[in-house]
């Protein structure tokens, strides 16, 4: 099972108020990505020699993150979104809930 | 790492300025004349580095040139210690919040009046609006000498011509110009310059300041007081410069960094260092400029000689794009809006850079092979 070592918040300067980093003890693979993928609608950089992949959920929040690499981002998609850090909760949740499986 | 981001923060620093400061901190620290090992007040690193910058800038009293922590803490002081009399500050729209948020700051809940001057697609100031505005009086005109958004110089001689003529206090904002273009004080008919040591001049983070002219001086308080190292014992500041803004312990390894910083720009000239950051910017855009999904901004200052190149990629948040380059080619670069944030209802065309720009800053490290790094990054990620 893979697990995390470290969630820190960025913000950033447009604006977006809800960005989590999410820092896993080992690589971060195409099977997780698909697995990830499964959820929501998955955009899969295949054709950069270190993947990039960002998968959208209908529940208002982006997983983004670089395959191969040990950490990921959980954003919420609409900055106006009241409420936005349970949306980034429920993401990470999910995230969590896949990672269980891996 | 193939660091892209210098007009954040220069990095790395020239080995001169490393040197400096690894020495300096092998030795005592506690006393600054001792770092130069000098033993007369005239021989220590403050006045050394005083009268190195206060030549650089062409400032003939070298104790109007005061230390701070950066520009930000020069502007604060500059605005928020002004003793208004007009009540009214002309502006433009290419300010970082350093002046925005401060000029915001004493305008609240006083009468204060504001006036932004324009500026057009490529970041140059409206000379039509500047002339009206000047025509009514004013306390301050501000502005960002090198815009850190599309790299566009505006004209200080002209503009402090115009200004003196109608007997306001020219302040120039040269955060992004202190170390990257000739600025000369006298010729400019400037009252106040605020310069940051950790860019363009190649110091450390934490060191900078302003020069302020002696008429400015008899309106402009200081935002701190305290121990100066002279007058002891009176219960007021020190009024004689530098000492009057001056207050506390300096941050002596922040100025003998400045110092060596400014060597290092004197000993390879400022026309050297400019020639190159528009070779490698000049890399960037031949290489990508015929992309049909890159939206270049300014291609007209970077023709002109600029140093920035900032743009955006259709189907692409440039946030995206950022994240990219840092998580899979280890390059670092901004997006955003660079804390210059009035400007992007400006640039540009049918506002496409709205959303901001992702910037793209080589400094005179900078190497040919890092830049096609760079131009190689952004094409795959595109898909050419
Ligand atoms: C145009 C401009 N003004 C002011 C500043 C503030 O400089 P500092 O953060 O060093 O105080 C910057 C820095 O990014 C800048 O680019």
């Amino acid at each position: 099972m893979i697990s995390v070592v470290n969630t820190k918040d960025i913000l950033n300067c447009v604006g977006d108020p809800f960005i989590k980093e999410i820092t896993l003890d080992s690589p971060i693979t195409k099977e997780i990505i698909f697995k990830l993928g499964e959820g929501g609608e998955l955009e899969y950089l295949d054709r950069l020699k270190k993947p990039f992949f960002k998968i959208s959920y209908s529940e208002n929040y982006l997983i983004k993150g670089v395959e191969g690499n040990n950490s990921l981002r959980v954003i919420l998609k609409d900055p106006e979104l009241k409420n936005g850090d349970l949306v980034i909760k429920k993401g990470f949740n999910y995230l969590l809930s896949v990672l269980e499986y891996i | 790492m193939i660091y892209l981001n210098n007009s954040a923060t220069t990095y790395p620093k020239p080995p001169e300025v490393i040197n400096a400061i690894s020495n300096a901190f092998l030795s005592y620290e506690g006393d600054s004349s001792r770092l130069f090992s000098g033993d007369s007040i005239d021989n220590d690193i403050i006045s050394l580095a005083r009268k190195k910058i206060a030549n650089f800038f062409n400032i003939k009293k070298e104790n109007n040139l005061i230390f701070t922590s950066g520009s930000t803490e020069s502007l604060n002081l500059l605005i928020r210690g002004f003793e208004y009399q007009h009540r009214r500050i002309i502006t433009t729209v290419t300010e970082h919040n350093s002046v925005l948020r401060p000029l915001y700051r004493v305008q609240k809940g006083s009468s204060i009046e504001l006036s932004f001057i324009p500026c057009d697609g490529d970041g140059y100031i409206d000379f039509d609006v500047l002339s009206k505005e000047v025509s009514k009086p004013f306390d301050y005109f501000i502005i960002n000498h090198a815009s850190n958004v599309t790299g566009s110089i505006q004209n200080i001689e002209k503009i402090g011509e115009i200004v003196k003529h109608y007997n306001g206090f020219f302040i120039i904002d040269a955060s992004q110009s202190a170390g990257a273009e000739s600025i000369d004080i006298e010729k400019s008919n400037v009252d106040f310059i605020a310069f940051t040591g950790h860019k363009s001049l190649y110091g450390v983070s934490g060191i900078g300041g302003f020069y302020v002219s002696d008429e400015l001086k008899k309106v402009l308080n200081p935002l701190k007081v305290g121990g100066t190292g002279v007058r002891s014992l009176e219960k007021t500041q020190p009024q004689e410069l530098p000492f009057y803004y001056e207050a506390g312990t300096k941050n002596y390894m922040g100025i003998l960094s400045l110092y060596h910083g400014v060597s290092f720009v004197e000993k390879t000239s400022i026309e050297a260092i400019k020639k190159h950051k528009n070779r490698m910017v000049q890399i960037a855009f031949n290489n990508l400029k015929n992309i049909k999904e890159i939206n270049i901004v300014s291609p007209n200052v970077i023709q002109k000689g600029g140093s920035i190149f900032a743009f955006n990629v259709n189907n692409f948040t440039n946030e995206d794009i950022v994240y990219i380059l840092k998580e899979s080619f280890d390059i670092i670069v901004r997006s955003g809006y660079h804390c210059a944030p009035l400007m992007f209802d400006y640039i540009g065309y049918d506002k496409i850079f709205s959303r901001g720009t992702i910037r793209v800053t080589p400094s005179y490290f900078t190497t040919e092979s890092e830049m096609e790094s760079f131009c190689f990054a952004i094409k795959e990620i595109v898909g050419i």
